[in-house]
């Protein structure tokens, strides 16, 4: 196990360093795992399956979220700035914090996902998720009739 | 995640999100949205029907412990007979909670209907001499026989985990045991029914069924009465130990409810206090807790007992209490006191009531059974949709 320091260096796989101070680091728990499985000598941790830029928006999202003094209203605000991101963005900050193993963030994003398909017709859905519609017409009638009540 | 992402950059357009995440997202929602994405896709369509996907959405959106989805089924025989449900958040925040009229299959004014029990959104009830399967939240049910002819006195409806299987357990001089994945009975041994509390609704915990007990005439004896359980997986008996009520002068009756997901057991004493304990390990008899000691209100002529039926409404603890056959409590014990003194469903008296759980996507109809109606083309589909899931994940944590 190596020690912490002051400062703990993040490694992308694009090989973006992130320097996260100490204080902001063991507040979170799966950063406090990592440092404890990974065997070096050195205070970097490599990332291999996380890219800069989307690095950048996790620990952007770290920080704000370990400010100390910071208020409800102001991480609302920030949250919802943060958000403000394209699909597969937020797909790529989901995919980094199921690997950081950080609930939180991955919650948020899934209700993001979550607010933008809310009482969306199904056709705004498939653009949503970029699904091509493979039913023939008269089988998308045959499955909108099965569950009719369901678009009352 | 390198190639996934120049493969995005060249094709530059709209990603196709991977499975898993369509996972995660579509399991938070209720079920009559998933109903209406049968739309979307063929794939979809596949997804939102696969047993897979039916289990983690009961996981994540059903029982997700804030209760939220939890209502009130009301069993009427005056004026006619019928069903009403009320939601439990209607109960808590509104003076004059809504209760709505169920449309039940095979519904019948002037044949009786009796809830045998419900796990996971699917009600099992009994009507004249048929037994149904019923989920209202996709308006699916099944019919089976009832091979008693109603001739039984205590029924249970439970889940085998191990099977992903809804059992009916009815018990007269016979046990039998019916279950939905094979839409068959099976008698098990029967050497422990006696003495077990008539007309009570098993009570299902931990994979097992459980009845009051109690051998004596004498029901408020205090060291006659202990729990018997049936485990709905191998059809066994069991045994639970009640808790230690320690000195003083009680009213037991022999019950046994339940809190959250634990056992619980309610003890009248005589200083119109009611003592709420629950077993917080389960089968661990020095796990009984005492939770919460409730100061029965004494405007009633001949004061309050308690019933069996209660539950928790939500995340902050108010526990919700059957007085009598119109009426509830709604008692917060953190500030020990009663938010809400008395609540009355309907100008008629509920002949009973039980808790169960408004939506999740659970077939009353076996696989076995859906091929049968004609839905073989999707299922073929599914199988292959399955095992495309089971595949390794692009996204492994490096060892």
């Amino acid at each position: 196990m190596m020690s912490l320091g002051k400062l703990i260096t993040l490694k992308t796989n694009d090989n973006e360093e992130f320097k996260l101070d100490k204080t902001v680091a063991v507040k979170l728990e799966i950063i406090k795992n990592i440092v404890q499985d990974v065997d070096c000598t050195s205070n970097v941790i490599p990332l291999p399956n996380i890219d800069g830029k989307t690095m950048t928006k996790v620990v952007k999202y770290w920080k704000k979220h370990s400010e100390e003094g910071v208020t409800e209203v102001q991480l609302k605000n920030f949250d919802q700035d943060f958000l403000k991101m394209s699909h597969s963005e937020l797909h790529d900050v989901h995919l980094a914090a199921k690997y950081l193993d950080d609930n939180q963030l991955k919650e948020v994003i899934i209700q993001e996902f979550l607010d933008r398909i809310k009482g969306k017709p199904i056709e705004e859905i498939r653009e949503v998720f970029g699904i091509v519609n493979d039913y023939t017409p008269e089988e998308e009638e045959e499955v909108r009739r099965e569950n009719a009540w369901a678009f009352e | 995640m390198g190639s996934h992402l120049q493969r995005r950059k060249q094709s530059n357009e709209i990603p196709i999100l991977p499975v898993e995440l369509i996972i995660e997202i579509l399991s938070r929602l209720p079920v009559k949205s998933l109903l209406k994405f049968k739309c979307v896709s063929t794939q979809w369509r596949c997804l939102i029907s696969s047993r897979n996907f039916i289990k983690t959405h009961l996981n994540v959106f059903t029982n997700n412990k804030d209760f939220i989805h939890n209502r009130l089924l009301l069993r009427f025989i005056q004026p006619h007979h019928h069903l009403m449900d009320c939601s439990i958040s209607s109960l808590l925040y509104d003076s004059d909670p809504k209760t709505f009229q169920l449309d039940y299959p095979m519904q019948n004014p002037r044949k009786s209907v009796t809830i045998l029990g419900s796990v996971n959104g699917l009600i099992c009830l009994s009507i004249d001499k048929d037994l149904i399967l019923w989920n209202p939240s996709i308006r699916k049910f099944k019919k089976f026989r009832d091979p008693q002819s109603g001739r039984y006195f205590l029924h249970g409806f439970g889940y085998d985990q191990l099977h992903d299987d809804y059992n009916l357990v009815l018990i007269s001089k016979e046990v039998r045991i019916y279950s939905s994945n094979s839409d068959s009975w099976r008698i098990i041994v029967n050497d422990r029914s006696h003495g077990l509390v008539r007309e009570t609704d098993g009570i299902f915990v931990n994979g097992k069924l459980h009845w009051a007990k109690s051998p004596s005439q004498d029901q408020h004896s205090y060291n006659g009465w202990d729990i018997t359980s049936i485990d709905v997986t191998d059809g066994k008996w069991g045994k639970v130990e009640k808790p230690f009520y320690g000195e003083g002068d009680f009213d037991l009756t022999p019950c046994v409810g339940v809190l959250g997901s634990d056992l619980s057991n309610l003890c009248n004493n005589q200083s119109l206090q009611t003592d709420v304990w629950i077993m917080k390990e389960y089968e661990i008899k020095e796990s009984w807790t005492k939770m919460y000691t409730i100061n029965r209100p004494n405007d009633h002529p001949e004061g309050y007992g308690f019933s069996p039926l209660f539950c928790k409404m939500s995340n902050k603890g108010e526990i919700l209490i059957q007085v009598d056959q119109s009426t509830f409590m709604i008692y917060d014990p953190k500030n020990e006191s009663f938010i809400c003194q008395k609540v009355i469903i309907d100008e008629y008296p509920f002949w009973e009531a039980s808790i169960y759980i408004n939506e999740s996507l659970v077939w009353p109809i076996s696989q076995k059974g859906m091929m049968q109606s004609g839905v073989l083309r999707s299922l073929r589909k599914q199988t292959r949709f399955e095992q495309r899931m089971q595949q390794p994940r692009r996204w492994e944590i490096p060892k």
